[in-house]
C-alpha cells in the first residue's frame, strides 16, 4: 500500500472503516521521512513517540467503536512556529533552539481533537522571515520538484514535505505569502483564510493583523475538511471572528456555475515567467468550462502599492512581537554586564542576519517622523486596497491572478537579489493587507516538470465560495501528484 | 514669586479581579514571587492578550464619574521599552483614543470651588516589580537585580489632568476629591500606601509675563505628605534655578523622601522613543452607547450630589455634609443612622464627635465599626426622649462598641435604669437618703438651714443615688414636701 | 507632498539602541542601503494619502465574547523559573540596572 499517495480524507475512511490502522499510516509515512527528507532537509524535528501514542489512541477509538473524528489517523506537520506541547519549537532560530512550550497552539489543538497525528515540525525561514526556506539554522530546504531550487517560503518544509509525500498535509503560517507562495513553488495547493478564519493563538507571531494559519494539501477535498477542523471562534484570540462558518467541505461541492470570475490585468506581464502567464489563462478557461463568466479586472492602487505597505505593516509589527526576546525568561541567553548588555547580546547571537535586519527596518519606521511619514500613510494605503478589493468584489465572486511571477527561485538568489524577492511578494501580501482569503492552486506543470500555479482570491470570509472555485478548477487541471522524490538521486547540484 | 502651575497623572489600581489581559488572580500583595503569572503575561511566544470585561466596565464607570465622554472608538497602542519588568518589551496602553476623554473635577481649597478640568482617563497594563539587593538598602552598585511579574498586566486606569492647579492644596484637593470618587464607584480602593493610587506630578513656574516655564515630572511621591513636600521643595528649587539666571532642563526627577530632595534621573526625554502604534492584536473595544447608558444607570450617587442632599435635606451645615460623605461607608451610617428615627443633627453631631473618637481608639474604619448604625439610632432617640441623659449615653455607647450589645442589653450592662425614676420610687430614694443623713434632715426641719445649702447637698445626694435618672425639678420638690 | 527621508549613520545608532539590536560598524553602509532602498519602495505612498482616509481597521461579522473577570491559576510557574536562564529562588534574575553611580542604566518607572 502506498499511502503516502493517499490523501487526508482517503486515509480518514480507510482508518475509520478498518481498512487499515493509524499506526500503520504513521509508519509508512515516518519510514518514507526518515529515508528520504535528508534529499530535502523538510523537518526540523520528528515526534515519532507522541506521535505513536497519538496514532494508538485513534485505533483505540475506532476499536472501541468511538468517532475517531474527521481526521482519524491523517498524519500531519507543523511549521515550526506552531506551538506544541512537549515539542521544541525553535522557528528555526538560535533563539528559541532550545524552547519547548508547554501549550499547543489552538490549530495543533484542533487537528488534534479530528483525530489526525503530528509527526513532527517543518523547516521554515528564520521567524518566517523570508521566501526561500535558507534562513533556517538547520540549513535550506530543497525544492523536491527541483533539489537546484528553493522550495519558497517561508513555510517552505511544510510545503516541500507535502509535496513530498511525507504527509497528505501540514500547516504553515501566512503573513505575505508565506504559504501560497511556497505551495506554488512545490506544487501542492496552500491556501491563506481570511483574517479572523483561524486562530492564531500559539502560532509564534510576525506581525499581528496579517499572519494567519493556512493548510497546505495535495487536493481541494482535503483542504476544505481541514478549514472545517480549524476555522472557529477562539476564547484565546479576539481578533479570531466568532460568526458561524458554513461547512467548508459542503461547499467545496458547490460548483461555480453562474459565477463571475474576474481575471486581473493591468500589471507588467512581460517580466514575469512565461509559464505563469499561461497558467492564468489556462485557469480562467477552466472556469468558463465549469460554467463561470469571466471578465477582467484592474487593482491600480493595490499594484502599485501592495508591497511597500505589506513592508511597512509586517516590519513595524515585526520589531515590536520580536522585542519580547531579551534573553532572560526564555530563549537564547548571553551573559552581559548590565541590562541593557544582556538584551543585546542575547538578541545579538540569538537572532540570524535577515531577522535583525527586519528588526532595524521596522523600528526605525516606527520612530518619530518615520513613523508619520512611512508607516501612518501605510495604513491608510492598506485601507485602500481593502476598499479596492472591497469594490471589486461588490461585482465579482473571484479574482484569479498570479501567486508570484517567478517559477521557482535557483537557490541563492536571496544573496544576489533580495529587492527581487522582496518584490516577489506583490501579488501575494495584498490578501493579507486586506484580510482575503486566498488559495494557491496548482494548474499543472511545465515541461521540465516545475510547478505552475495560480492565486484565488475572494472577499472577506468569502473562504467557502472560494474553495468551490479552486475545486472546480482542480477537478479540470487535476490534482498534483506526490513529487517522485525517490527517483532522484541526491542532491542535483 | 511666580505661580506654580501643576497637572496630575493619577495611576488607579483598578478593582478587578484578574489582570487587565490575562486570567492571572489581581490579588498580588504578599503573593510569593512570580505565582500571579501565566504564559500571556510572560510574554510567552504565540499567546496573545485578551481584555478584561470587568476592568473596561470600571474605567468607564470612573470616566464617568469624571463627567468625561465616553468613546466609542477606542484603542490600544503599544509603547514601546526594554527593561526588565516588561516582559513583552511593550506595554499595552491607551495612546491616541482613550475610553474617556474631557471630564472635569470640582475640588474646595482655599474655601472656594474650583473646576479642575480632566483631559483623559485611559486604560493600561501595569509592569512588574524589581527588587535590587544591597545589602545597606541604597540602590548603588547592586550587581544584578530580581524580577517578579506578579503585578504585571494588573489593570490601571491613568487619570490625565490638565495643569490646573496652583497650590499644594488645590493638588490634594484634586488627588483627595478623585480617591473619594474612585472609592465611591468601588473602581479602586485608591490606597497611596499600598500602591494602588500613584501620582505623578508636573510642575512648572508660570512667568511674569504670563509664559509657562519649562516642565518638570516628579515621580516617586508615594503620600499626600510627600507630595505636598516635593511641590513645596520643587517650586523653591525652580524659583532659584530662575532667580539666579539660571536655565530649567525639562526633565524627570525623583523624589527623596528622607533627604527631603528632588533629584534628577539621567535624562533621557530627547533619546527616547516609545513608538507608540495601533495594537492589533486586540479587536477594538466596543463601548457603544447602549453599554454606557446602562452603567450610567447603574452608578451610585456621587459623593458631591450626596454632599448637596445632605445640606438641603438634612439640614446640615457644608462641613458637616463634607465630613459625612467623605466616606461612602460613613454616609450610608449616618442615613442609616437617620433612618432609625433620630434627628440629621443629633446624628451628624454624634457621628463626628462620639464615633469618631471611638474608631479613632479603637483604630478602626468605619464599615468595621461594632455598632450597628440603627442601634446608634435608637440610642440618640432615646436621649431625645429624655430617657437618658447626654453623659449615660455615651457611656452606653462605650459599653456598645467594646461589647458588641445593642442598646437595651448595654444600657443594662451600665446599670443605667431605663426610664425617669419618678412618684414612689423617687420617694423610696428620698427616704434612704434622708436615713443615711439624719443631722442636715434635723437642721432644715428646725429652720436652721437659713440659707438652703443643706437643702441642696440632699437634692444633690438623690440626684446622685438616681444616676441622673430623675427630674431635678420633681426632686426639688419631693425632697421640699418630705422635709416638712 | 512626498517627503524622501534618508536614514543616517546617527539615526541607526539611534535605532540599534532602541531596538536591542548590535551591528559592527562594518555592517552600517550596508544595513543602510537596505533600509533606504525600503524606504524609496516607500516614497510613493505619501502621495496617495488623502486626510479622509482612516487608517486600516478590521470590519468584524461577530467579535468574540471579552474575558470574564474571573480567575484561573497556571501550574507552570515553576517550569517557567526553572527553564529562565538565570532563576533566583521565586525570581527571574538579571544583571545589574542600577550603575554605579547611581543612576539607573536605562531609567523606567
Amino acid at each position: 500500500m502506498e499511502f503516502h499517495k493517499l490523501s487526508a480524507l482517503e486515509i480518514a475512511e480507510g482508518v475509520k472503516n478498518g481498512k487499515w490502522k493509524a499506526s500503520e499510516v504513521l509508519s509508512a509515512h515516518l519510514e518514507r521521512i526518515r529515508k528520504y527528507d535528508g534529499r530535502i532537509n523538510s523537518v526540523v524535528t520528528l515526534s515519532e513517540e507522541s506521535a505513536r501514542k497519538e496514532a494508538e489512541a485513534v485505533d483505540r477509538a475506532v476499536a472501541e467503536g468511538r468517532d475517531p473524528g474527521r481526521f482519524a489517523g491523517v498524519p500531519f506537520l507543523a511549521k515550526d512556529n506552531f506551538c506544541t506541547e512537549g515539542i521544541r519549537t525553535t522557528c528555526c532560530s538560535k533563539m528559541l533552539e532550545d524552547w519547548i512550550p508547554d501549550y499547543d497552539a489552538t490549530a495543533i489543538k484542533r487537528m488534534k481533537e479530528a483525530g489526525a497525528v503530528l509527526m513532527g515540525k517543518t523547516n521554515m525561514d528564520e521567524f518566517a522571515m523570508g521566501s526561500t526556506t535558507e534562513s533556517s539554522i538547520f540549513g535550506p530546504t530543497l525544492n523536491p520538484r527541483d533539489f537546484g531550487r528553493v522550495p519558497g517560503g517561508s513555510s517552505g518544509g511544510s510545503a516541500a514535505a507535502v509535496a513530498a509525500g511525507f504527509a497528505p498535509l501540514a500547516l504553515g503560517s501566512d503573513t505575505g505569502g508565506s504559504v501560497r507562495q511556497p505551495s506554488a513553488f512545490c506544487g501542492v495547493q496552500g491556501m491563506k483564510p481570511s483574517y479572523g478564519q483561524i486562530s492564531r493563538y500559539g502560532i509564534v507571531a510576525y506581525a499581528s493583523s496579517l499572519d494567519q494559519v493556512g493548510p497546505i494539501t495535495r487536493n481541494m477535498k482535503d483542504m476544505a475538511a481541514a478549514m472545517d477542523v480549524l476555522a472557529g471562534a477562539d476564547p484565546n484570540d479576539t481578533t479570531c471572528d466568532a460568526y458561524e462558518r458554513p461547512s467548508f467541505s459542503d461547499a467545496v461541492l458547490s460548483g461555480i456555475k453562474g459565477k463571475k470570475v474576474a481575471v486581473l490585468t493591468g500589471f507588467d506581464s512581460e517580466s514575469m515567467d512565461r509559464p505563469l502567464v499561461e497558467a492564468i489563462d489556462r485557469a480562467a478557461e477552466y472556469c468558463r468550462a465549469a460554467g463561470a463568466e469571466i471578465v477582467k479586472a484592474k487593482l491600480p492602487i493595490t499594484m502599485k502599492h501592495a508591497v511597500a505597505c505589506y513592508y511597512m505593516v509586517a516590519l513595524g509589527d515585526a520589531s515590536s512581537k520580536l522585542a519580547c526576546y531579551d534573553g532572560m525568561r526564555y530563549g537564547h541567553h548571553a551573559d552581559g554586564r548590565n541590562l541593557m548588555e544582556m538584551y543585546k547580546r542575547s538578541r545579538n547571537e540569538g537572532f540570524g542576519k535577515e531577522v535583525r535586519k527586519r528588526i532595524l527596518i521596522g523600528t526605525c519606521i516606527l520612530t518619530r517622523g518615520y513613523y508619520d511619514n512611512y508607516y501612518v500613510p501605510a495604513t491608510k494605503v492598506r485601507q485602500m486596497i481593502a476598499d479596492e478589493y472591497a469594490e471589486l468584489f461588490r461585482n465579482v465572486d473571484a479574482l484569479i491572478c498570479p501567486i508570484s511571477p517567478a517559477l521557482p527561485y535557483r537557490k541563492g538568489l536571496v544573496e544576489e537579489d533580495p529587492v527581487r524577492i522582496y518584490l516577489g511578494d506583490a501579488f501575494s501580501s495584498a490578501a493579507n493587507l486586506a484580510g482575503l482569503p486566498s488559495i494557491s492552486l496548482n494548474v499543472g506543470f511545465t515541461e521540465d516538470g516545475l510547478p505552475t500555479n495560480v492565486q484565488l482570491m475572494g472577499p472577506r470570509f468569502g473562504d467557502a465560495g472560494l474553495l468551490a472555485l479552486a475545486q472546480a478548477i482542480e477537478n479540470e487541471a487535476g490534482s498534483p501528484a506526490v513529487a517522485d522524490i525517490e527517483k532522484k538521486g541526491g542532491c542535483e547540484e | 514669586m511666580r505661580e506654580p502651575v501643576v497637572g496630575l497623572e493619577i495611576h488607579l489600581q483598578l478593582k478587578t479581579k484578574t489582570k487587565l489581559f490575562c486570567s492571572c488572580s489581581s490579588d498580588y500583595i504578599g503573593a510569593t514571587p512570580n505565582t500571579n503569572v501565566c504564559p500571556v503575561c510572560l510574554a510567552i511566544p504565540g499567546t496573545l492578550p485578551i481584555l478584561n470585561d470587568h476592568a473596561v466596565e470600571l474605567a468607564v464607570k470612573m470616566g464617568l464619574g469624571l463627567h468625561c465622554s465616553i468613546s466609542d472608538n477606542t484603542r490600544f497602542h503599544r509603547k514601546h521599552y526594554f527593561y526588565a519588568d516588561l516582559p513583552k518589551a511593550y506595554q499595552i496602553t491607551q495612546y491616541e483614543h482613550p475610553i474617556a476623554v474631557g471630564g472635569y473635577v470640582d475640588i474646595a481649597a482655599g474655601g472656594k470651588t474650583k473646576r479642575i478640568r480632566v483631559h483623559h482617563l485611559h486604560l493600561e497594563e501595569d509592569a512588574g516589580k524589581l527588587v535590587h539587593p544591597t545589602s545597606d538598602g541604597r540602590l548603588t552598585g547592586a550587581s544584578y537585580s530580581l524580577v517578579d511579574y506578579n503585578r504585571g498586566g494588573m489593570p490601571l486606569s491613568e487619570i490625565v489632568s490638565e495643569p490646573d492647579m496652583n497650590s499644594a492644596e488645590e493638588v490634594l484637593a484634586y488627588i483627595t476629591q478623585i480617591r473619594q470618587l474612585a472609592r465611591y464607584l468601588d473602581v479602586s480602593d485608591g490606597e497611596m500606601e499600598s500602591g494602588s493610587l500613584r501620582v505623578d506630578v508636573n510642575i512648572s513656574l508660570r512667568n511674569d509675563d504670563g509664559s509657562l516655564g519649562t516642565r518638570v515630572e516628579i515621580k516617586n511621591v508615594n503620600s499626600l505628605r510627600s507630595i505636598e513636600r516635593a511641590l513645596g521643595y520643587e517650586i523653591a528649587r525652580q524659583n532659584k534655578v530662575l532667580d539666579e539666571g539660571g536655565c530649567l532642563v525639562r526633565e524627570t526627577r525623583l523624589w527623596d523622601d528622607v533627604a527631603g530632595v528632588t533629584r534628577s534621573m539621567r535624562s533621557k526625554e530627547g533619546e527616547r522613543d516609545y513608538r507608540y502604534y495601533v495594537e492589533m492584536d486586540l479587536a477594538p473595544i466596543s463601548a457603544g452607547p447602549e453599554y454606557v447608558e446602562e452603567i450610567r444607570k447603574s452608578l451610585p450617587e456621587m459623593p458631591w450630589e450626596k454632599r448637596e442632599r445632605f445640606i438641603r435635606d438634612h439640614s446640615l451645615s457644608e462641613e458637616e455634609a463634607a465630613q459625612l460623605t467623605e466616606q461612602k461607608e460613613t454616609a450610608d451610617y449616618f442615613e442609616e443612622c437617620v433612618s432609625a428615627g433620630a434627628p440629621a443633627a443629633k446624628c451628624a453631631n454624634w457621628m463626628r464627635m462620639e464615633v469618631q473618637r471611638l474608631l479613632h481608639e479603637m483604630d478602626l474604619p468605619i464599615e468595621k465599626f461594632p455598632v450597628k448604625a440603627s442601634e446608634l439610632g435608637k440610642l440618640i432617640v432615646r436621649v431625645e426622649k429624655r430617657e437618658l441623659s447626654n453623659t449615660q449615653a455615651k457611656d452606653v455607647l462605650a459599653v456598645m462598641a467594646e461589647k458588641e450589645l445593642p442598646v437595651d442589653e448595654a444600657i443594662k450592662a451600665c446599670g443605667v435604669s431605663c426610664g425617669k425614676i419618678t412618684g414612689p420610687a423617687l420617694e423610696e430614694i428620698i427616704k434612704k437618703v434622708f436615713a443615711g443623713e439624719p443631722e442636715a434632715v434635723e437642721t432644715v426641719r428646725a429652720g436652721n438651714d437659713k440659707k438652703g445649702a443643706k437643702v441642696k447637698f440632699l437634692q444633690g445626694l438623690v440626684m446622685r443615688e438616681t444616676r441622673g435618672s430623675a427630674d431635678p425639678a420633681e426632686v426639688a420638690s419631693l425632697v421640699n414636701s418630705m422635709l416638712k | 507632498m512626498i517627503k524622501k527621508m534618508v536614514m543616517d549613520e546617527e539615526r541607526l545608532r539611534e535605532v540599534l539602541s532602541f531596538s536591542c539590536i548590535g551591528l559592527p560598524e562594518e555592517e552600517y553602509p550596508e544595513v543602510l542601503d537596505r533600509v533606504n532602498a525600503v524606504l524609496r519602495m516607500c516614497d510613493e505612498m505619501q502621495e496617495l494619502v488623502g486626510s479622509d482616509v482612516r487608517p486600516f481597521e478590521w470590519d468584524v461579522i461577530k467579535s468574540p465574547a471579552r474575558r470574564k473577570d474571573i480567575p484561573v491559576a497556571w501550574d507552570g510557574r515553576d517550569r517557567m523559573l526553572d527553564r529562565a536562564p538565570v532563576r533566583d529562588g521565586d525570581f527571574f534574575r538579571v544583571p545589574r540596572i542600577i550603575a554605579k553611580d547611581g543612576t539607573e542604566e536605562e531609567e523606567e518607572e
